[in-house]
């Protein structure tokens, strides 16, 4: 365990990646502080600020602080992102871990979640999100929904490596709870595996939210987020470019960081045992 | 296996390095007098068919015409030369051109008159919006040329709508299915300046000139209607030269900021019509608290339209005090202006039990905050910027609006079940203002019918706009519209925002453009290349 988070230390990439997202996260957690302006105050006499001057990176069509607004975003899409995560990992551990464990739950979970991934998963989100009506609670929801049978099944392939270990078997055969079997003994041997998944998927998450509220389906105005100023952007594209790139660079920044630190992740974990993805 | 870090970089700059490559750019065609249009539009022509309502106004417009036309100096003759009225205005009689044939070779005469308006007629409950409809009593063949239309009541607006976009335009008799029009027709053969020749669904539609057309004849050869689903695109596209136009009244065809920028720039001629429509905000009189008269009064003060008009709309359109501009025909009414004014505003909400609740930011009463709904077409992003200034607007006078963007259908379907407090009211403009549009808010279908319900008096005013449309005198006509709209207005159903323009961008090689009294027409016909 100590040779893989020593592995990860060394590696450059990891903890750039690394120290961006806390980055973030930190000034998401401070943004009243940091903010020059209030990002909701709208001032149509300022509109389309250029650069530098009152405005260090502009103001949007109605006059609105583009920094302040990045920075209230990181609210909004990173912690929007980091909670539908939360609650899907949550979810798919307890259902991987069960279908993993106890061979009467294993079918009935399993082919739960093959109807479940037979649709993809943009479609399905698209389509709970259309029914339930936009808004940050049904967007969670779809999240939620479209991606916990993805982590049921993979949690449960990694339950399998050690489902037909020895120390389980004997834990089984000396009559220990199988609850306490979980706790004790399965869940940290597949903990850094449930990490990495979770970086790994962290930036899709990111994408998913920030897309459909650049479809205008997901947060709702005046509340800033990235998908959605991108998408104001959008409309003015050809005439004042650089609209665009502080909320773009926002959302690569932050959705390559997770990625690149899911990518070290199971390069260290590859190191130790490579037989497993 | 996956990827490893190196050969990941080295796949990335691969594609990189392809992408660039790809913007290299073409060697220009050689260039020839231009005989050929491309106008850009974000939807498909869809279906034409000129009895039912499923395709693009601007095409069906430039395929199939009318006995009579629409102009800004009143209804002048088209395919009937001249008409009679009876005396007790109750019976049309039409003396239709000799000279007149479809693109098939059929003549037009009287017998396609009747066939067309009776597969019309044959229809009537998908055109209740239309009173004309509902007051044809019988449709005749006099002799040829001669075609008789008789009404039930001596309906005013008659010859507008005879002559707008739709319903009320010819079709070749052959293609007719099964004698009717009303579940679909088997071509699209008009009498018009242009012909549909080519269509690929949601990619590009062909019009040829007609050679045989009875009028003037169009100066281009063919334009060429292509599909570009996002206004960004279409922008680009005219930079490229790929296009010759931008045509669009209701912000879907072009941003307004993008507008300003080009008519700034003078790379581009740009244009902009006389007012047509009107943009207003409806208030839901069936809603708890906007059924309120109040809290509607108060929202009026409280929306700062001349800041959306200048620092939104860029000052192409003009503020609005009253639904109808005074220019409308029986419009000229006087009205209180309400003016933005927050004290007034705040001063009516605490006037009505509305007290600030400061740890809270808005106001409430007996327990409730004062929270409205506003929903707006998440595709159209000028109504979403109105939305959200509205929504800083009526924070500073401690009312909540939560603004939810939503899918076209779904918004559609909500201005029928009325669900809503605040909803966009966009008029349809001449010639449809103001008779076809107060008309509109008897049919249960429409969002200004929900929202009215509410009212006091919507019998009477339903009852009102019935008589009106069939009064005969002008005097009383004009006594009756002014007693609706002082109504409507005193009520503050609407809060009026601004009289709506269509705007034109194009080369400066396209000469001739200009705009029809309806914002939905394209005049297509009076262009041509210098």
């Amino acid at each position: 365990m100590s040779g893989f988070y020593a592995k990860l230390l060394r590696d450059p990439l990891a903890i750039a990646s690394l120290s961006v997202i806390v980055g973030m996260i930190f000034l998401g957690i401070f943004a009243p502080w940091i903010a020059p302006h209030d990002p909701i105050a709208t001032n149509l006499a300022h509109k389309f600020a250029p650069w530098g001057g009152q405005f260090p990176l502009g103001s949007d069509h109605l006059g609105r602080c583009i920094l302040s607004r990045v920075l209230f975003g990181i609210r909004t899409t990173l912690f929007l992102a980091l909670m539908a995560m939360g609650i899907t990992l949550s979810l798919g551990l307890i259902l991987g871990l069960m279908a993993g464990f106890f061979r009467k739950a294993e079918e009935v979970i399993l082919r739960g979640c093959d109807v479940m991934l037979s649709f993809p998963s943009e479609l399905m989100i698209l389509a709970i999100v259309g029914m339930l009506g936009a808004g940050i609670g049904n967007l969670i929801l779809a999240n939620v929904i479209a991606k916990v049978a993805w982590y049921t099944r993979m949690i449960y392939s990694f339950v399998l490596v050690y489902r037909e270990q020895n120390y389980i078997a004997f834990a089984k055969a000396t009559g220990v709870p199988p609850l306490r079997i979980l706790k004790t003994h399965i869940l940290p041997s597949i903990f850094d595996d449930i990490v990495m998944l979770a970086t790994l998927d962290a930036g899709w998450v990111i994408m998913s939210i920030s897309a459909l509220s650049f479809l205008g389906l997901g947060v709702q105005a005046p509340t800033p987020e990235w998908g959605m100023m991108l998408s104001e952007a959008k409309n003015v594209m050809s005439v004042y470019p650089l609209q665009m790139l502080p909320s773009g660079f926002a959302i690569l920044m932050v959705v390559l960081a997770f990625n690149f630190l899911g990518d070290s992740i199971r390069d260290a974990r590859d190191a130790r045992e490579i037989s497993i993805l | 296996m996956l990827l490893g870090k190196k050969e990941c970089l080295l796949v990335c700059s691969a594609l990189i390095l392809a992408l660039f490559t790809g913007c290299e750019s073409k060697p220009k065609e050689v260039k020839v007098a231009k005989t050929e249009l491309v106008y850009a539009s974000t939807k498909d022509i869809r279906n034409i068919n000129p009895h039912l309502y499923g395709g693009e106004m601007s095409a069906q417009n430039m395929v199939f015409e009318s006995l009579v036309i629409n102009t800004p100096e009143g209804v002048k003759p088209w395919l009937a030369e001249r008409w009679d009225i009876s005396s007790d205005g109750k019976s049309y009689t039409f003396y239709l051109r000799k000279d007149v044939k479809f693109n098939d070779g059929t003549s037009f005469d009287a017998t396609v008159v009747k066939k067309n308006i009776d597969a019309v007629i044959d229809n009537r409950p998908r055109h209740a919006w239309l009173e004309l409809v509902n007051q044809i009593e019988s449709s005749e063949l006099v002799d040829t040329f001669t075609y008789k239309l008789t009404l039930k009541n001596p309906y005013y607006p008659t010859l507008t709508e005879l002559a707008m976009t739709r319903p009320f335009r010819f079709i070749s008799p052959a293609c007719f299915v099964e004698g009717s029009t009303k579940n679909g027709v088997s071509c699209y053969v008009g009498t018009g300046v242009w012909r549909l020749s080519e269509h690929e669904k949601n990619a590009f539609a062909l019009f040829k000139k007609n050679p045989n057309y009875w009028g003037e004849k169009a100066k281009l050869e063919q334009i060429k209607w292509r599909v570009m689903p996002d206004h960004q695109s279409v922008l680009l596209a005219l930079q490229k030269g790929e296009i010759d136009l931008i045509f669009g009244a209701d912000g879907d065809m072009i941003d307004l900021n993008a507008f300003s920028v080009l008519q700034k720039e003078g790379k581009y001629t740009t244009l902009l019509s006389q007012p047509t429509a009107s943009r207003a905000i409806l208030l839901n009189t069936k809603q708890p608290i906007t059924g309120e008269a109040k809290v509607r009064e108060a929202l009026q003060y409280a929306i700062n339209k001349e800041m959306i008009v200048s620092g939104i709309l860029n000052h192409s359109e003009n503020s609005a005090n009253t639904l109808f501009a005074p220019t409308t025909p029986y419009c000229d009414v006087p009205l209180s202006r309400k003016l933005y004014d927050i004290t007034q505003a705040k001063a009516v909400l605490e006037e009505a039990g509305w007290k600030m609740d400061e740890k809270l930011g808005y106001r409430t009463k007996e327990g409730k905050t004062l929270a409205l709904r506003l929903y707006f077409n998440a595709n159209n992003a000028q109504e979403k910027a109105i939305s959200e200034y509205i929504q800083s607007n009526l924070k500073e006078v401690g009312v909540e609006l939560k603004i939810i963007g939503e899918e076209k259908q779904t918004f559609l379907d909500r201005q029928k079940s009325g669900d809503f407090d605040l909803q966009y009211a966009l008029s349809w403009g001449t010639p449809y203002d103001p008779q076809s549009f107060v008309s509109s808010w008897r049919m249960a279908a429409h969002g200004d019918y929900q929202a009215q319900l509410g009212l006091e008096k919507k019998a009477w005013l339903d009852a009102k706009i019935q008589a009106i449309l069939i009064e005969p005198s002008h005097e009383k006509r004009g006594k009756m519209y002014a007693e609706i709209l002082s109504y409507i207005h005193d009520e503050n159903v609407y809060i009026p925002l601004s009289y709506a323009r269509t705007k034109a961008v194009f080369t400066p090689h396209l000469k001739g453009v200009s705009f029809n009294p309806s914002q939905y027409e394209i005049p297509f016909e009076k262009m041509f290349f210098e």
